[in-house]
């Protein structure tokens, strides 16, 4: 079967404006050679902090930027080799949540026309009954109601705009959700009725998800794999109940370590993590994280790790992962 | 006596649809030295109290009751006194460092800026110890980056400036609102070991508002959580978490996807949504979407009660609340 996701080697860099006349401009590495493949049903998370290339890579994978170079294959069509027709009929097999409920729904169009927009723009024309019916069943799969249709986004909390946001990309009965950052602009109380729908819907639709999030604790919620990254690659991958109670890259450790935890009788005393992340603009020959991590030897400075298999289903990019 | 005392504090707000009531009847108190968090979703009043406490609430809005501040009510204080106090003996840092910042000073001159005017310093002498300041947060090359202004700063370096400017005056107490709520984890650990540590040092008092429980569990001594602009729960931070007497405290909780739960048990949600300020129920505010709620619930917000060693909660259905949901 082929998988819904498919990346080898994505790179991503983005031109800065030039500095001098007699140097060539600048480029942000965003992303660095990021390979993975998503299976039917396995939906995966990507974690990581701010500037680490997670939104530049839902980006690649939504086909709305061309990699600098590398692959990307969404049900097996590679996504920057297909006719921009070819494309936009491929389109409604993956669709995208975005992070601000606010900023993603036109305040002028009505609830109905704005779930609806996919229908026009990437199925064939459908009677209008029939198209209405349509954006009423995915609206009430969300948990929203008929009338609703009528109604403005304004009308509608932040917690339903995200509803709303889901019925969009649920209309065309996608295979893949990619979704940055769903729930990080809600308080918690109306996140944990937004990722139990992304839940629920994933069981009865079978949606897999590539979901983004700085939040490990929503990413171990609704995704079977995740995958951090740091700096523009991926650090260590594997199923979301190995990566946390087994992490194998320092990062990875650090970053669960950093994660508040509601318990006032058990305060930590670990390390704290050093300095913040770069913007790189030019790739080094180290490891990317050596500058931060507790353990760094010379050779992390030497010689970048590559990412392997260190166990069944758990790739690692460190030095020291097979170790203690 | 408390160095803070608030009693009864309100903040009514005047909108075009009403009167809005962001904060209902307050009462807390902070002791020299003590870190107290106000914990709560958006739109419960933690961040109008802080405005509050400090007297800079928008124009339309009122505030009732009093703010005893070692003994000297601030509600009823003049502008000029008012000035006197902010900055140097309240001070307060916000969410977002890159908004608060002045983007056409450099930090030094902004740091320096409450030294001349509270300490009477001179523009050298405020200067080095603009340094010192920059220093002691963990700016690295203190003395480079005391001319450089915000944008080339990264958040957290931001947030660390900001913390300068709030410690310029050895200030008496610290109000902190959503300090790490824009910054990553790793970033958000830093400075919340930083403020613990700054405020261990110096003796100042701590109040750390913040939507996140992890972040209230990990740094303050007590802990009120709000909700419709009224305190639900109040007590000692570790007896406030392990006790968890309110209803609405308990669904924060349940509601929080923790790590390595995974894909076992369901969130618990709570349902509906927070009430609207101007619109507010006559009862318990929370009543509306309490799974416990009867109909006495409705006629008249509760009084707190007493649950022992200073801990409390708003709740006419405690019993209740206490047995595990079914």
């Amino acid at each position: 079967m082929t998988a819904v996701v498919d990346i080898q080697g994505a790179v991503k860099h983005y031109r800065l404006p030039r500095e001098s006349l007699f140097h060539p401009a600048p480029s942000v590495h965003a992303v660095n050679g990021v390979s993975f493949a998503i299976a039917r049903g396995r939906s995966l998370g990507v974690v990581g902090e701010s500037g680490c290339g997670k939104s530049t890579l839902a980006r690649l994978v939504m086909a709305l930027e061309p990699p600098t170079a590398g692959t990307v294959k969404v049900l097996g069509h590679d996504l920057n080799a297909l006719a921009a027709d070819k494309l936009r009929e491929l389109r409604r097999h993956f669709q995208m949540v975005f992070q601000d409920p606010y900023g993603s729904l036109d305040p002028r169009h009505t609830v109905g026309r704005i779930v609806g927009e996919p229908l026009d723009g990437l199925e064939t024309r459908l009677a209008r009954d029939e198209r209405r019916a349509r954006i009423v069943a995915v609206l009430e799969s969300v948990g929203l109601r008929a009338a609703d249709a009528d109604k403005y986004p304004h009308e509608f909390s932040g917690g339903q705009r995200q509803r709303i946001a889901i019925a969009r990309a649920l209309i065309t009965r996608p295979a893949l959700i990619v979704a940055d950052e769903p729930v990080s602009a809600l308080d918690v109380s109306v996140q944990a009725q937004v990722l139990n729908l992304m839940r629920d819907l994933r069981d009865r639709y079978g949606v897999t998800y590539l979901l983004i999030s700085h939040d490990l604790g929503v990413v171990d919620y609704v995704c079977d794999d995740v995958a951090v990254m740091y700096l523009g690659r991926i650090v260590e991958q594997a199923p979301a109940k190995t990566l946390f109670a087994d992490p194998r890259h320092p990062y990875t450790k650090a970053l669960l370590d950093a994660v508040p935890r509601p318990d006032p009788t058990n305060r930590r005393q670990g390390t704290v993590l050093k300095g913040t992340v770069s913007v790189e603009t030019v790739t080094g020959r180290g490891c990317p994280f050596a500058d931060r991590c507790p353990r760094v030897e010379q050779r992390c400075r030497d010689a970048a790790p590559a990412l392997r298999t260190i166990a069944p289903d758990h790739l690692a990019a460190c030095h020291f992962a097979e170790g203690p | 006596m408390a160095l803070l005392e608030v009693r009864d504090l309100s903040v009514e707000i005047a909108t075009s649809r009403g009167t809005g009531f962001a904060v209902r009847g307050l009462n807390f108190a902070l002791e020299r030295g003590q870190t107290l968090g106000i914990v709560g979703e958006s739109g419960c009043g933690k961040s109008m109290t802080a405005l509050a406490l400090m007297r800079l609430v928008p124009e339309n809005a009122r505030i009732g009751g009093a703010i005893l501040f070692d003994g000297e009510d601030l509600a009823q204080a003049d502008e000029a006194r008012l000035c006197q106090i902010r900055g140097n003996r309240i001070a307060m840092i916000f969410q977002e460092p890159m908004t608060s910042l002045n983007p056409v000073h450099t930090i030094g001159r902004q740091i320096a800026e409450p030294l001349m005017m509270h300490r009477g310093l001179d523009a050298a002498s405020a200067r080095a110890e603009a340094i010192r300041l920059l220093d002691r947060v963990g700016i690295p090359e203190a003395r480079r980056r005391v001319d450089s202004w915000p944008h080339q700063l990264s958040g957290g370096q931001r947030q660390r400036a900001m913390i300068a400017m709030a410690l310029s005056c050895g200030p008496d107490i610290l109000l902190a609102d959503e300090p790490t709520t824009a910054l990553d984890v790793t970033i958000q650990r830093q400075i919340l070991t930083l403020i613990g540590d700054l405020v261990r040092d110096s003796g100042m008092s701590l109040i750390l508002i913040s939507h996140d429980l992890g972040v209230i569990a990990e740094t303050v001594d007590s802990t009120v959580v709000m909700y419709g602009g009224m305190a639900v729960e109040s007590g000692p931070t570790a007896r406030v978490f392990a006790g968890l007497a309110h209803p609405y405290t308990q669904g924060l909780f349940a509601a929080r996807p923790q790590l390595g739960q995974g894909a076992g048990k369901r969130l618990a949600t709570i349902a509906g949504v927070v009430p609207d300020l101007v619109d507010l129920p006559a009862g318990c505010a929370f009543a509306g979407r309490c799974r416990l709620a009867v109909q006495a619930c409705r006629v008249a917000p509760p009084a707190p009660q007493d649950l022992g060693l200073g801990h409390s909660a708003a709740c006419l259905r405690l019993d209740a609340a206490r047995e595990p949901a079914a």
